[in-house]
């Protein structure tokens, strides 16, 4: 037993580093490609670092497409976006959570239903929707629609994770005068950092992802968003290493905040999935 | 009056006007347009025929008649199938790995949610340079001697879908590696010490410990990942719009053609609905499951 442990705890080491290294691989070489020069990106053998490193391609996608001004535009709406949906999941999971409505485990299969929904099929009747709210073609219109993605599976998580807080604190914190309101405010959301962090994260990604709602919803050239906007580029150029740059450039800052918030997935989803 | 009042103060009304909001945006956005689809999906309707004309199931007669709904409705299922399986392999194999005492544990951690965070446009572009021809996956298959000369991975009908799935699999395996990983965690240690204890091996630790301490939250996360994949449009539209010659077409993207591109909104409704009634007897079977789940525990 003692010796199939000396030799079993390197082979999890040797497993999980290349797993690791083939995971990353992607991202590595998609950075790595992006400083390759025009002859370096069609060689063969694939070169696994630029034999001479330029910045051409960073220089031609944020001075010559409009790259910057989709990323903008994806940041405004995922921003709302992600605050739209938390207020949703916030409201509805704790509801759900601490009070005993009617209804409550219809409403709870309601939110489980709407999850299900594909996205495509809110489009045709959503279309209507947005003409009616004169909304077509707008930004808000476009944090409307994605909210719709996020806010099922948020209003779950935020109950699940509801529930795994004691009530006693929440009682312990109106016995020394807080509302209801203000427990929550004051005692619950603190302890949910965990929690809302997932939610956030999740929420961010998928808006910052969206292709289906920004490619039908707008319309304008300068309100589009990053994958609408790209999707041209992808389709017709076939030029790598401009791409690969501008992908850098999309990634890096989602990564950069999906890294810092990371930790807090783990926890996050034990609340609120646990529960099913 | 005074009852108005009591029950304005009284805690459920509370509860009741929390959830007002997200029970307007549930059914305004979500349940109401479901209901409007089917209705949309009896009518012949267009982007230039707004109004639409009351066809009966005219369109769903057209429809079921058509072979390729029923070879995108395989195609998707198929896709989805086995994307769900291949995820929910590696991802509890990693999350085994991952729940081991290791060094790094944080780091690699990281980089197994990492592809989370990669946009689909950016996954798309990093995977198609990649798959080309001339790209790396060509390069390793024709040095380890499987191939004579590079394939064009995303462009030939029998390779294309295998390389579609695999991208997925990169690209949302994390979440179940992730929700695997929470369920791990929620096992009691002193169950694996007692049971090393009386002397289990690895495999009936793994049978009699780790597998019923994981299933229930398993069992949410292969839902939530076979709906999520089955209505996945933005990937595989990035990665082959459908093609080549439909061999990766699934329907989230005949109906964007159909009633963005083709305009006839009507039809695209109704292989809407079609897909919602798959999905409901998914979850038909997650709740079958879920009862004999509760019952044996």
């Amino acid at each position: 037993m003692r010796l199939r442990y000396r030799v079993r705890k390197p082979l999890l080491y040797l497993c999980a580093f290349s797993a690791a290294a083939l995971n990353f691989f992607p991202v590595y070489y998609m950075f790595v490609s992006s400083f390759k020069s025009d002859m370096d990106i069609v060689s063969w053998p694939p070169s696994l670092l630029p034999l001479e490193a330029t910045l051409a391609n960073y220089k031609y996608v944020l001075t010559q497409t409009p790259l910057l001004l989709y990323m903008k535009n994806s940041l405004i709406v995922a921003l709302g976006t992600t605050s739209a949906t938390l207020c949703f999941a916030i409201l509805g999971g704790y509801s759900l959570a601490r009070f005993r409505l009617r209804g409550r485990e219809a409403i709870a299969n309601l939110v489980l239903f709407a999850y299900i929904v594909p996205p495509i099929m809110l489009t045709i009747p959503l279309w209507q929707v947005m003409v009616t709210l004169r909304l077509l073609d707008t930004h808000a219109g476009l944090v409307i629609l994605q909210s719709t993605y996020g806010v099922p599976f948020g209003i779950w998580l935020m109950r699940g994770f509801f529930e795994g807080i004691p009530f006693e604190i929440e009682e312990s914190a109106m016995v020394d005068g807080c509302s209801k309101l203000g427990a929550l405010w004051r005692v619950v959301l603190p302890l949910s950092v965990p929690g809302l962090a997932a939610v956030a994260i999740f929420v961010f990604i998928l808006s910052w992802s969206d292709l289906l709602f920004s490619l039908v919803f707008i319309n304008t050239a300068s309100l589009r968003t990053i994958q609408p906007g790209l999707l041209g580029y992808l389709t017709l150029s076939g030029d790598f290493a401009q791409l690969m740059a501008a992908s850098s450039l999309i990634l890096i800052p989602v990564a950069i905040m999906f890294m810092s918030v990371e930790r807090y997935l783990v926890s996050g989803l034990t609340a609120g999935a646990v529960k099913g | 009056m005074k009852a108005l009042r009591r029950l304005v103060r009284s805690e459920s009304f509370l509860g009741f006007l929390l959830l007002l909001p997200p029970l307007i945006f549930l059914a305004v956005l979500i349940v109401g347009p479901f209901l409007t689809n089917a209705l949309l999906s009896l009518q012949r309707l267009s982007v230039t025929r707004p109004q639409g004309e009351f066809i009966g199931l005219q369109n769903y007669r057209s429809l079921f008649a058509d072979p390729g709904f029923w070879r995108f409705l395989w195609q998707g299922l198929v896709f989805t199938g086995s994307s769900t399986l291949i995820q929910v392999l590696l991802g509890t194999g990693l999350a085994l790995l991952l729940n081991q005492a290791l060094r790094c544990r944080g780091l690699l951690r990281a980089i197994f949610v990492l592809p989370w965070a990669v946009p689909n446009i950016v996954a798309a572009a990093t995977w198609k340079f990649l798959l080309w021809p001339d790209g790396v996956i060509s390069y390793v298959f024709v040095t380890l001697g499987l191939i004579d000369r590079p394939v064009a991975w995303l462009s030939m009908p029998a390779t294309a879908m295998p390389a579609v799935v695999l991208v997925s699999v990169w690209r949302f395996m994390p979440f179940l590696f992730l929700v695997v990983l929470a369920g791990l965690q929620q096992i009691p240690l002193e169950q694996y010490e007692s049971a090393s204890m009386d002397g289990a091996s690895f495999w009936q630790q793994f049978w009699f410990i780790t597998l019923p301490g994981i299933r229930t939250i398993l069992l949410v996360g292969i839902l939530l990942r076979f709906v999520w994949l089955f209505n996945n449009f933005d990937l595989i539209y990035l990665l082959t719009g459908g093609g080549p010659s439909n061999a990766t077409n699934i329907l989230p993207i005949e109906v964007y053609n159909i009633s963005f591109v083709g305009s006839s909104m009507g039809m695209g409704a109704a292989i809407t609905t079609v897909m919602i009634v798959v999905l409901l007897l998914t979850l038909v079977l997650y709740y079958r499951v879920r009862r004999r789940e509760l019952e044996l525990s």
